[in-house]
């Protein structure tokens, strides 16, 4: 009997005790990545609100250059914010979800987790490609 | 019962979860070419602007005497130790990819969990980084 379940099961992947311990530590880390992201993001609107640039440009009257700056890296910073909080949503929902998975056993949350997970190196990967065709195309601009 | 419970309650890599890691696998490939592509290029950058850059390196060290000389360095220092992190990253990412999608393939338990090990090990790293980052974010904003 014992042969036989042995048989059956062998060549299934299952997450044992050593992979469950590596998705906890994945689930821990990615977590500490999320809170220190958020708090990043918040302290980058703080500093761009907090920047002289922007209140330089908030003083003046008129539509100065200075005003221009300051609206441009607000709006830079609104947009890295932005996409960064898309990023680490993905992330933060593998965190939840593989937790609970482990915890409870469930199968449903495992592949949902996973989901998460790939979008959130799918977004990353994405990103990174656009960045290596900007410094591409400055590279050519050089050249 | 208790012992059916424990054999067949164990979460397992079924068909959909074989699939999400199948295709996590590949992006999280991809993103660790990508960050060995883009510092390539911004090096690559770096050699073909090398003329501008060092008339400014020198009329700065020239402006600076001393203390230009430890700018530059301190600059290639901090080139160095980015680059073995970035270098470092994209190993356990092309590693855990490449283990994963083979743990995957082959139903091998002990190279998924390696590939799970190497996903952490990029977690690590990259949560102790954005602890420092935001320390320094911290320190910018304060100061």
């Amino acid at each position: 009997m014992e042969n036989t379940t042995g048989d059956l099961f062998d060549d299934e992947l299952k997450m044992d005790a050593t992979a469950k311990n590596h998705l906890k530590g994945i689930a821990t880390w990615a977590m500490i990545v999320v809170v220190t992201a958020v708090l990043g993001y918040i302290v980058t609107i703080a500093d761009t609100f907090l920047s002289p640039a922007y209140q330089v440009g908030r003083m003046r009257e008129g539509f100065t250059a200075s005003v221009a700056f300051g609206q441009k890296s607000m709006t830079g910073a609104i947009i890295q914010t932005v996409i960064g909080l898309i990023i680490h949503f993905f992330l933060y929902r593998f965190c939840v979800l593989i937790s609970q998975s482990v915890r409870a056993m469930d199968q449903d949350k495992t592949g949902a987790a996973f989901r998460n997970l790939k979008i959130y190196f799918a977004i990353t990967g994405v990103i990174s490609v656009i960045v290596a065709l900007a410094v591409l195309i400055l590279l050519a601009a050089m050249i | 019962m208790e012992d059916n419970k424990s054999l067949f309650d164990d979460l397992k890599v079924d068909f959909q979860t074989g699939a999400e890691v199948t295709e996590m696998s590949r992006w999280i490939k991809m993103l660790g070419i990508m960050l060995l592509v883009i510092p390539g290029l911004v090096l690559l950058m770096f050699l073909v602007g090398w003329n501008k850059m060092a008339v400014l390196f020198s009329e700065g060290l020239d402006a600076a005497g001393e203390g230009g000389t430890i700018a530059v360095t301190m600059i290639l220092l901090v080139a160095i130790v980015v680059a073995a992190i970035l270098g470092l990253i994209a190993f356990f990412l092309i590693r855990g990819g490449k283990r994963l999608y083979t743990g995957i393939r082959t139903r091998d338990q002990v190279m998924f969990n390696s590939g799970l090990g190497d996903v952490k090990s990029f977690f690590i790293i990259y949560g102790v980084l954005g602890l420092l980052g935001l320390l320094l974010n911290l320190i910018s904003l304060i100061q």
